[in-house]
């Protein structure tokens, strides 16, 4: 039994993946209550000092979600984004955190669906690996 | 060679290519020169090239009182070469600001020099290719083995800053580690900030790195910080076909994407 409830961070984009996370609650489906949302402009205004910044307060995990390739509101923040964070998750990976805390998903603003599989499956993926003791000493 | 770089320099100076020369000159330490900045035939006399000619010069060139005595001379070893480019590509500097004098020593140098002369000998790439064993051999651990690695270091740090102030490419005239509205990196020696400071140093270098391993070089505690920086090099070298420091016309991989860039982490 497992009973540890980890703290998700999850931040998504104000033109696609919040609109799908709003789309999941107003067609009333259900997902782990685990996340916490804060709303960016665009995953290309996300900063990763951000996701540092999540885990140095406290989260177990953290989400990134955005409008898909082609779909950015401002054209070329998604494309800017996925370098980023390709590099910046497998210098994460490098140093001991494991992949399984740290996701990227494209969630559009019809897929409210889809936002409760990812919200599940990461949600689910960090509860296998327990809390995240890095930073608490 | 000594003799034929015064004598070069003296030209330029007399006959005004160049407002100022940097080099390299005997300081007190007899392991490591001392940068110098010439203005005048007369001081050729102090500059000497040798192994121990190991500080990078390129970040002087930023300096407003050099950029305000005209065209400037470098001494530019490999890495220096490659840092300068980066400086051209970052529009830090412009080609006609600086008159490069490029010494080769064994390594393929980049085509961006005024002139070159052939020293022969190797300097100013101590031991790097280490990194790339240590970094296979870290990422066999598991991940709770590396950060138990990487916790011990990082809680070295003393945040003096010496990585930043050291690096050709660390330029900002505000660091993220000095802002505090709002406070992203937090500031005292601890593990919290620490971490934040040393994988956002090497991400901000991201495809900008030149791999000149001075950062690791300065660093008074021995963090291994070339394996920081090498992972996002080698990363970006695999995936973008990119290295930084050898093509000022291009644009840096992070400042530029494609459409079919690698996506398969993505859910
Ligand atoms: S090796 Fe270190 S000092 Fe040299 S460019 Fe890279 S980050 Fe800067
Ligand atoms: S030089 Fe070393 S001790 Fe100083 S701030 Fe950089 S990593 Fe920390
Ligand atoms: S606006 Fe959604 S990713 Fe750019």
């Amino acid at each position: 039994m497992n009973s540890f409830e980890p703290k998700i961070v999850a931040f998504l984009c104000n033109w696609c993946s919040y609109a799908g996370a709003d789309l999941a609650g107003t067609s009333r489906l259900k997902y782990a209550p685990n996340i916490r949302i804060i709303k960016v402009p665009c995953t290309g205004r996300l900063d990763p000092v951000m996701l540092v910044k999540a885990f140095e307060v406290g989260a177990d995990g953290v989400l990134v979600s955005g409008c898909h390739p082609n779909d950015c509101h401002y054209r070329t923040g998604n494309f800017l984004a996925r370098r980023r964070w390709m590099i910046f998750k497998d210098m994460l990976e490098f140093v001991g955190i494991e992949p399984g805390r740290v996701h990227f998903s494209w969630v559009s603003a019809a897929e409210g669906g889809k936002f409760v599989e990812v919200v599940n499956k990461v949600t689910t993926e960090v509860k296998t690996l327990g809390p995240f003791k890095g930073l608490t000493s | 060679m000594l003799d034929k770089l015064r004598q070069r320099i003296k030209e330029l100076l007399e006959n005004k290519t160049i407002g100022v020369f940097i080099g390299y000159e005997q300081g007190d330490n007899p392991e490591l020169a001392r940068p110098v900045m010439i203005t005048s035939a007369e001081e050729v006399d102090k500059l000497i090239y040798d192994n121990t000619c190991l500080s990078m010069l390129s970040k002087y060139l930023l300096k407003p009182e050099v950029k305000a005595s005209g065209r400037c001379g470098v001494i530019a070893s490999y890495s220096n070469l490659r840092a300068i480019i980066g400086l051209l590509q970052e529009h830090q500097v412009t080609r006609d600001d600086v008159y490069i004098i490029a010494v080769s020593s064994g390594e393929k140098m980049p085509d961006y020099y005024d002139e070159i002369i052939d020293v022969g000998h190797s300097t100013h790439n101590v031991g790097r290719t280490t990194h790339d064993e240590m970094i296979t051999d870290l990422l066999k651990k598991p991940p709770a083995e590396r950060w138990a690695f990487w916790e011990n270091e990082f809680k070295k740090c003393i945040r003096c800053y010496a990585c930043r102030q050291i690096c050709p490419l660390c330029y900002c005239n505000r660091c993220i580690a000095d802002k505090n509205q709002p406070q992203w990196i937090l500031t005292s020696p601890h593990l919290k900030g620490n971490f934040a400071w040393n994988v956002i140093r090497a991400y901000h270098l991201s495809g900008r790195c030149i791999d000149c391993g001075e950062c690791e070089r300065a660093c008074p505690v021995n963090i291994p910080l070339m394996l920081l920086n090498k992972i996002i090099y080698n990363n970006i070298k695999t995936n973008f076909g990119y290295e930084a420091g050898f093509d000022p016309s291009v644009p840096p991989p992070l400042a530029t994407y494609n459409p079919e860039d690698k996506e398969n982490f993505i859910i």
